[in-house]
């Protein structure tokens, strides 16, 4: 057990199909913190107990338990995460992702207290490509677990933090991050303990359960053909034959071929999957990791001989083919000394002692001070950030509502950008302001996430210029100024995560008591 | 005697449709749009003359590769009635005989799309064409599938209306569901030429990837479904194209 006098700071990968936590030890190097049964990663998954309805299972039992009832159990929630309209119905009671992701998040929170006691700081880790609303969502799943979440960090960076803090390493570095439901790639440039983030790229919905899923119709196929019958008929037949997919899956990354018994309706079959087979049935995914990859590349404005290094993060990296394909498109082997499944957890947590130094400097216990006194990470914005704005276009003759970047992707951090719109119309009231995320300059292509109407003083021609100031800082909190330059009236919206109202207090006061009533396993 | 399912018999029903081709073919004359040799000096005339056309197009598009359906003729029929003849009874009777006339039995001449398109291009400026190309996206979304004739004349009258090829590809790809393609064709969803070389075709397939794969985590559904049914459509066409 850590001394009393020490401060917790924790790093939390919160995956689509597992978890991970570690903690700083007292000379600031991360350390994995097992679960209650002893095991390094924690499936994220979550099963509620059918005959006591208090318990919540989370973990290899909510696993297990998916098989005998599947209507009550939850997976690959991450891949929900942020969306609205998502909900899995318990005895009547509507579960929301982030919900569903607290209670992951307090068994995790509860298995580090029976080691270490509480903890006092953490750091959760999410896709590179995760927008605003999902990384407030991870955030508030945090809070509702009863966490301090301190800040967000990119899965990549994490992975490239531990990695560059346990070797000396100089270069540009890849971070090629194939998780179980997400996929990122990160390029960096790395001189030793110092880290520019150049850009990040990521698909949200591309990772091992895709692949399994391949390899779940391959099964479905081969039944069909032999009895002319579905293999799958109930939800724990499909809960059931998806693990299959999976185990099947992890063994075509260690031999040629994989050996399995369907047990049918119709009858069992003994069915052979090759190595091939799976890469063919893949091959269209794959073709998603290329294109991704040439993207960051081109966003880098690199090529492939730019790279010094590739760092493999994430199970799904473990399949041969994933490997093979990055050697022939390097003409190198990319690194696999790193542990891909832990070096996520362990990164946040060095994130998360880094942002508290950042934050409470003289609080920080010396020895983990001294343990990061040589790491400097500079990260980027993760998505552009703009405007809606109605620019006259000459060629239709009339105003076209289009979205106006101001915060380009891949700006380091810190960062401040400005630009200067103007009103439309004679005597104009109002003026609704909005901030939106995304790539596009076509509005609807965009996500809003804040909207503000301004009031503007009477009696003005139009054309009075309108000063928009966008700024992030570095623990990924964006603040936006709207200042009416020639009355100088300032409007400012605070986008910080973790900071944006009441709405987000009292559902957490609620959800606390709920999950109080609750025991987690 | 053969029954249909609604109670007509037969035999009634045909005297009736070709009652009603006759008269369509009386009213044709009446209706029938003026040749391009037409000199209109007039834009308010020149716009209704367009709208005359577009009706034409419309229904020729609207026929490429299937049947006319019921909510296509309600579309067009909003048309006529909202920017041809909200007033006008008798241009009104005719224009509904021509439409069931599409449906029952023309066969419309499809080389007559690109002439249609040209006489528009003369008539309308820039925007006036771009909301034409609108209508007729709009029109062949009103049903469940969109075929790759309706597309090829989509794309040509694009050509003639002379919208560009990524303005064209945009207004499809915001307008048309994905899944309601016939057939994946990539040269018109992707714009992928068959002169393209192969570092062309990576070039446009990771634009177009880029494009789409920031649009997977929209708030809205439809384009969500959108971005990731193109996402597969982009990943398709890159196996091919590399392998």
């Amino acid at each position: 057990m850590s001394g009393s006098k020490n401060i917790n700071i924790a790093g939390i990968d919160l995956g689509t199909t597992f978890s991970a936590m570690a903690i700083l030890n007292t000379i600031g190097k991360p350390e994995i913190v097992p679960n209650a049964d002893g095991e390094r990663l924690t499936p994220s998954a979550v099963f509620f107990d059918e005959d006591n309805g208090g318990i919540v299972r989370i973990g290899i039992e909510a696993i297990n338990s998916r098989h005998l009832n599947a209507e009550r159990s939850v997976r690959w929630i991450k891949r929900h995460i942020g969306d609205s309209n998502y909900h899995k119905t318990i005895d009547g009671k509507e579960w929301s992702a982030v919900e569903l992701s607290s209670l992951i998040l307090k068994k995790l929170k509860q298995d580090f207290a029976a080691v270490h006691g509480d903890i006092d700081s953490v750091i959760i880790s999410v896709p590179a490509h995760f927008d605003e609303i999902r990384r407030k969502a991870t955030m508030d799943a945090g809070k509702m677990a009863g966490l301090n979440v301190i800040g967000i960090v990119n899965e990549p960076v994490a992975a490239a933090l531990y990695y560059a803090t346990t070797r000396r390493v100089s270069g540009n570095v890849l971070v090629y991050d194939l998780g179980g439901g997400t996929f990122d790639v990160t390029i960096m440039s790395t001189h030793g303990s110092n880290m520019d983030i150049i850009c990040s790229q990521g698909e949200h919905e591309l990772g091992g359960v895709d692949f399994d899923q391949k390899v779940l119709e391959i099964l479905q196929q081969n039944y069909r053909d032999k009895y002319n019958s579905e293999l799958i008929i109930t939800d724990e037949d499909r809960a059931n034959y998806e693990d299959e997919a999976e185990d099947i899956k992890k063994t075509l990354s260690r031999r040629s071929v994989a050996r399995k018994m369907l047990y049918g309706p119709a009858g069992s079959i003994k069915i052979e999957i090759t190595q091939q087979m799976f890469e063919d049935s893949i091959a269209e995914l794959l073709s998603r990791t290329d294109l991704l990859l040439d993207a960051a590349l081109a966003e880098a404005n690199m090529t492939a001989c730019d790279i010094d290094r590739i760092i493999l993060v994430g199970g799904s990296t473990r399949i041969p083919v994933v490997q093979k394909r990055l050697e022939e498109r390097f003409s190198f082997a990319p690194e696999i000394t790193i542990n891909v499944d832990e070096c996520v957890a362990l990164g946040a947590a060095l994130h998360a002692g880094l942002t508290f130094q950042r934050e409470k400097p003289n609080s920080l216990p010396a020895g983990i001070a001294n343990g990061l006194k040589d790491i400097k990470l500079t990260d980027v914005c993760n998505h552009s950030f703009g405007t809606i704005c109605a620019p006259f276009d000459s060629k239709i003759g009339s105003r076209v509502i289009r979205n106006q970047i101001i915060l380009k992707k891949n700006t380091p951090l810190p960062c401040e950008v400005s630009q200067t719109f103007y009103t439309m119309n004679k005597e104009q009231k109002k003026l609704e302001v909005t901030v939106t995320q995304g790539e596009d300059a076509a509005a609807e292509y965009v996500n809003i996430i804040a909207t503000h109407t301004i009031d503007l003083p009477p009696g003005r021609s139009a054309k009075r210029p309108i000063k928009v100031t966008y700024s992030y800082d570095v623990n990924q909190r964006m603040h936006c100024k709207f200042e009416d330059v020639e009355s100088g009236k300032v409007h400012e919206l605070d986008l910080a995560i973790d900071k944006d109202g009441k709405l987000l207090e009292t559902a957490e006061k609620e959800h606390n008591n709920q999950l109080e009533a609750l025991k987690i396993e | 005697m053969v029954k249909m399912s609604d109670g007509y018999n037969l035999n009634l029903f045909l005297v009736l449709t070709v009652q009603a081709g006759l008269l369509y073919l009386f009213v044709r004359s009446l209706i029938k749009p003026a040749s391009v040799s037409v000199v209109l000096t007039n834009q308010e005339e020149k716009n209704l003359h367009a709208k005359h056309l577009t009706v034409d197009l419309a229904l020729t598009i609207a026929c490429a590769g299937k049947k006319i359906s019921v909510l296509q003729l309600k579309v067009i029929k909003n048309y006529i009635e909202k920017d041809i003849a909200p007033k006008r009874t008798s241009e009104k009777i005719a224009y509904y005989l021509k439409l069931l006339s599409y449906y029952f039995f023309i066969s419309p001449d499809f080389n007559q799309c690109s002439l249609i398109s040209k006489q528009i291009f003369e008539l309308l400026n820039f925007a006036g064409r771009y909301d034409i190309l609108d209508f007729c996206m709009r029109l062949v979304c009103a049903d469940d599938v969109v075929t790759t004739k309706q597309l090829v004349l989509l794309k040509d009258m694009a050509e003639q209306l002379e919208i560009e090829n990524e303005r064209f590809r945009l207004m499809l790809g915001k307008i048309i569901p994905v899944s309601k393609y016939e057939v994946n064709d990539i040269e018109i969803i992707l714009g992928i030429t068959s002169d393209m070389d192969a570092e062309e075709t990576n070039s446009l397939l990771g634009k177009e990837y880029v494009k789409w794969n920031a649009r997977v985590t929209n708030s809205t559904p439809q384009i969500r479904k959108q971005a990731r049914d193109m996402l597969e459509i982009i990943a398709k066409a890159k196996s091919q194209f590399t392998h």
